[in-house]
């Protein structure tokens, strides 16, 4: 598995999930996500899940997904 | 930088804990995105970062140093949004700069305006055939 992977932090625009479009062979799929929990979290977890959901070229985005409630935003 | 430890959100700290060479993704919340973008580059991590970077003139020694910072530790630290510096748009904006192709900027007036703004995108956006809500926060601009 490569080495190299995505951290998403704070996902607010749907810009981030534009990055993982497709899969990269250079990129891991898993990806660590810190975010508080709320809509906007879900909102990208959703289109992610399209994405790995859709009929052709799915991905295989798999999320280690950090939602604590001590998450706070700057 | 120490003074700024005691008010640092968690996360910035588990940033820290991240393996090097990864990359960061940031998009929206463009207030304190210079701490995060900071944060993730002394973690050794790459920055894709949405614009802006920045929101405050204040911050542009604080993205200059971040900037410095990565062009030392060789990382890259980068708008994420690629096709803004296609060929394409380059062509575009190479062209809208030659005045013997595109002319003066006109003053216009309140009748005939000089500039028109036809796109609404940050009002109303469709992705992939699906309409895109901005967030109740998007609107807030204090």
């Amino acid at each position: 598995m490569p080495e190299t992977s995505l951290v998403v932090v704070d996902p607010g625009h749907f810009h981030a999930t534009l990055v993982q479009q497709q899969m990269y062979p250079e990129l891991s799929p898993v990806v660590r996500v810190y975010a508080p929990l709320g809509p906007d979290l879900i909102d990208y977890l959703s289109r992610i899940a399209r994405y790995n959901r859709r009929p052709q070229a799915a991905t295989d985005w798999r999320l280690d997904v950090h939602a604590g409630p001590d998450f706070s935003i700057g | 930088m120490a003074a700024r430890c005691a008010c640092r959100p968690r996360f910035l700290d588990r940033i820290r804990d991240e393996p090097p060479g990864g990359v960061a993704i940031f998009s929206g919340r463009n207030r304190g995105k210079i701490d995060r973008i900071i944060a993730a580059l002394e973690a050794g991590l790459h920055v894709l970062a949405d614009k802006p970077a920045i929101i405050e003139p204040a911050d542009l020694p604080r993205l200059e140093a971040a900037l410095t910072m990565a062009n030392e530790q060789q990382l890259v630290l980068a708008d994420m949004m690629t096709g803004r510096h296609n060929t394409l748009v380059r062509l575009l904006q190479a062209l809208r700069c030659d005045p013997e192709v595109f002319g003066d900027p006109i003053a216009g007036t309140g009748d005939e305006p000089g500039v028109l703004l036809s796109g609404v995108h940050y009002l109303r956006k469709v992705v992939a055939g699906l309409p895109n809500p901005r967030p109740a926060w998007y609107f807030d601009v204090t």
